[in-house]
C-alpha cells in the first residue's frame, strides 16, 4: 500500500495538479477580456503610477493601507500571510524532504535546507495559524454564518500533513501508519487544490496580478 | 385585462436555469473560490451602518442569493424567491465598493440575481414605507 501511495497514486495526483493549474489559468483567460484601450485621455491624477517608496509616497501608501484589508483586518492579515507563506516553504525547504529528492532524483537542495529546530518553529507556527482560522470560523458571527462543514474538513485536511509530518519526525505513534496518512492527506491536497476551495490560491495571484481594480497589485490589463 | 396578472403556482423553473447556465462557468467559479473568509465585510457600508450584521454582509448577500439558486438548481419556492428578493434589493445597493481580497466580482453576482428576480417578476417594493 505504502509503495503504491508514494508511487502511481503520487505521480497521478501531482499531474492532476498541473494539468488542473494549466486549465484554470487557461480558463482565466478565456473568462475575462482584454480592456480596450479609452478613446479619451484618463485624467493625469487617475492615471495608476509605479509605486515607488519614498519619504514622500508613505502618507499616501499608510492612507491607502489604512483603508485597505491590511489597516481594517490587521490581524488577519498578517496570520494570512504568515500562514501561506509557511505552508509554501516548509516542504519545499524541510531537510527530510530534500534527503528524499537526494536519494531519489540526486536533486540536492540540503545546503539550503532548515534546521530541524527551524522546521518544528514552522510547523508549529502553521498549526496555530490553523487553529486561528478554526477559531475564527467558530466563534466570529459573520465567518460562522457562511462556513459550511466543507470549510472545516478543508481545514482539517491542511493541518493533516503537517501534524502528520510532525509526530513522524518526532517518533510519536507508528511511523508507517503516520507517513501514509501524511501521504494521503498530500495527495488529496494535490487533486483538491485545482477544483475546489483551494484554487483560491491560484485566482489570488491571477486576479490581483491581470485584474484592473482599485486593489490591483499591478496596473492590470484584465476585466471579468 | 385584469391589472395584475396571477401568479404561477411556482417560479419557472426554465427560466432560471436559462439565466444560471448563461454565466454558469463565472458562477461556479466565484462561489468555489471563495474562501468564506468574512473579509469583504467592512468593504459594505450597508454592513458597517446596520450593526455590523453578517446577513449584510457581501459574500453572505452572494452566497444566500445566486448561490441557494445555483445550488438548488433553480428549483426554488417563492418563499426563497421573498428572501432573496430581500437581498439583493433591500441588502444591497450595487455600489459596487465592496472588496474580496480574492478578486470575486460580488455585484456582478448580485446583479445576476436581481435579473433573475425581474424574469419572475420578483421586483422592489418601491410603494413600501
Amino acid at each position: 500500500m505504502y509503495e503504491f501511495i508514494r508511487g502511481p497514486m503520487a505521480w497521478t495526483c501531482f499531474s492532476i495538479l498541473i494539468l488542473g493549474m494549466i486549465f484554470q489559468v487557461v480558463r482565466f483567460f478565456l473568462l475575462t477580456k482584454k480592456i480596450q484601450p479609452v478613446r479619451l485621455a484618463t485624467p493625469p491624477r487617475y492615471i495608476k503610477k509605479k509605486f515607488e517608496l519614498s519619504r514622500e509616497s508613505l502618507p499616501s501608501l499608510a492612507a491607502k493601507l489604512r483603508v485597505s484589508v491590511v489597516g481594517v483586518n490587521p490581524l488577519m492579515t498578517l496570520v494570512t500571510i504568515v500562514f501561506h507563506v509557511s505552508i509554501i516553504v516548509l516542504p519545499l525547504f524541510l531537510m527530510e524532504h530534500n534527503i528524499l529528492l537526494d536519494v531519489l532524483w540526486g536533486i540536492n537542495f540540503c545546503p539550503c535546507s532548515f534546521p530541524e529546530s527551524i522546521a518544528d518553529f514552522l510547523t508549529g507556527v502553521i498549526l496555530a495559524c490553523i487553529l486561528f482560522f478554526l477559531f475564527r470560523r467558530i466563534f466570529v458571527s459573520r465567518v460562522r454564518s457562511i462556513s459550511t462543514f466543507y470549510d472545516y474538513f478543508i481545514i482539517l485536511l491542511t493541518a493533516t500533513p503537517f501534524v502528520t509530518g510532525f509526530l513522524a519526525i518526532h517518533g510519536f505513534f507508528d511511523y508507517r501508519t503516520l507517513i501514509i496518512i501524511h501521504l494521503i492527506s498530500v495527495n488529496l491536497i494535490m487533486v483538491f487544490l485545482p477544483f475546489a476551495k483551494f484554487v483560491h490560491s491560484i485566482f489570488f495571484f491571477l486576479n490581483r496580478f491581470f485584474i484592473r481594480s482599485e486593489y490591483s497589485l499591478s496596473t492590470g490589463s484584465r476585466n471579468w | 385585462m385584469p391589472e395584475t396578472e396571477a401568479k404561477p403556482e411556482a417560479p419557472d423553473r426554465k427560466e432560471i436555469l436559462e439565466f444560471l447556465s448563461e454565466h454558469k462557468t463565472k458562477m461556479k467559479l466565484f462561489l468555489k473560490v471563495c474562501a468564506h473568509c468574512g473579509l469583504c465585510a467592512e468593504s459594505c457600508f450597508i454592513y458597517t451602518t446596520r450593526g455590523c450584521k453578517p446577513e449584510y454582509m457581501p459574500s453572505h448577500k452572494m452566497i444566500n442569493s445566486i448561490g441557494k439558486l445555483y445550488k438548488k438548481k433553480g428549483k426554488v419556492s417563492w418563499e426563497t424567491f421573498e428572501e432573496i428578493k430581500e437581498i439583493v434589493w433591500k441588502r444591497c445597493v450595487l455600489c459596487t465598493r465592496c472588496y474580496c481580497p480574492l478578486g470575486i466580482d460580488i455585484p456582478e453576482m448580485i446583479a445576476l440575481a436581481r435579473s433573475i428576480c425581474r424574469s419572475q417578476n420578483v421586483l422592489p417594493d418601491f410603494d413600501e414605507e
